[in-house]
């Protein structure tokens, strides 16, 4: 069906405003996201293709395990900010903490798809510096886990687990601004 | 915002497909179905299933990304469709293919966050 121009221009202010306003925010992340806005025509209405990722053209690549293994302790400090905000924990949300929560163990057994932290750092501090980081994530895991099947978290604990997560984004240069993600607030 | 939004996911690589709807299934508290190539997910979304976001990658054995997403542009446009890729030349042909959105690889968990706030929260098909 033809879209009324009205329609149309409607929903490219829209997306305009939408990109506009995501660009301020990546920035204040940190990151390097840029949303490119490329405008097609097609035969019936024009299609703004969005683009997401940090990784420009000359750096694409597949994902690697230690991107994978980064990504999901970035999800678990974001799961765990979310819970300290007491931010509802629906079903399919528990079932990903336990889940994420077992897997970094796993990685961390296995002692695979851990990233190079401090290269920088001597060979004596940086084998301290990874063995407490291990153990700040196994903590963090233990935690995540406990908190979503419903076992008491008391002051002290939050307390802790606030501290854990400031020190695993330390570690690993992680910023996270929890109260813009609006879809986390409802279950 | 989309209400009890359908996602599903097409990677044949399990770690990144695994992890793509970890995220998303985080993210939306619902359910978010994998499939690990084009040809399953084409059959689900044929046999009559209500899919609302498909995100899926370029370069899959059998019915590929590029295929998958011209037969849903072609047959339900209103499926929102976001490809995914490291391959930096995918990215034109997904944008003369109709897809909704790109997402460069490796990407993170903010970019994932990203896609669920500009197509889930803030769906326009919602709001009206």
């Amino acid at each position: 069906m033809q879209m009324a121009p009205e329609i149309f221009l409607g929903r490219f202010a829209w997306h305009s405003i939408f990109c506009c306003a995501e660009i301020p925010r990546s920035l204040r992340q940190g990151a390097s996201t840029l949303i490119f806005i490329n405008v097609v025509r097609t035969s019936k209405r024009k299609v703004i293709m969005i683009r997401f990722g940090s990784a420009a053209p000359p750096d694409m690549r597949k994902m690697q395990k230690d991107d994978i293994y980064l990504s999901r302790l970035k999800l678990h400090v974001v799961i765990s900010k979310a819970y300290l905000k007491d931010y509802p924990l629906g079903k399919y949300r528990k079932e990903v903490v336990v889940k994420n929560a077992r897997l970094m163990m796993n990685e961390l057994v296995d002692g695979r798809g851990l990233i190079d932290l401090r290269a920088d750092s001597e060979s004596g501090e940086e084998m301290n510096f990874e063995q407490i980081f291990h153990q700040r994530v196994r903590l963090l895991a233990v935690m995540s886990e406990a908190f979503a099947e419903g076992h008491p978290m008391g002051r002290f604990r939050k307390k802790a687990l606030d501290d854990n997560i400031d020190k695993i984004c330390e570690a690993i240069t992680f910023q996270i601004w929890i109260g813009e993600m609006d879809f986390l607030k409802v279950a | 915002m989309i209400n009890d939004v359908k996602i599903i996911v097409v990677d044949d690589d399990q770690p990144t497909r695994d992890l793509v709807v970890d995220i998303l299934k985080y993210s939306v508290n619902r359910d978010v179905l994998p499939f690990e190539n084009g040809l399953v997910a084409w059959r689900y979304i044929e046999s009559g299933n209500d899919v609302d976001i498909v995100i899926l990658n370029v370069d899959m054995p059998g019915m590929g990304g590029f295929e998958l997403l011209a037969k849903i542009k072609d047959k339900y446009p209103r499926i929102i469709c976001v490809m995914m890729s490291g391959s930096p030349g995918s990215e034109k042909s997904a944008e003369k293919l109709g897809a909704d959105a790109f997402l460069s690889k490796p990407f993170n968990v903010n970019d994932l966050f990203d896609i669920v706030q500009a197509f889930v929260v803030g769906s326009e098909e919602g709001n009206a």
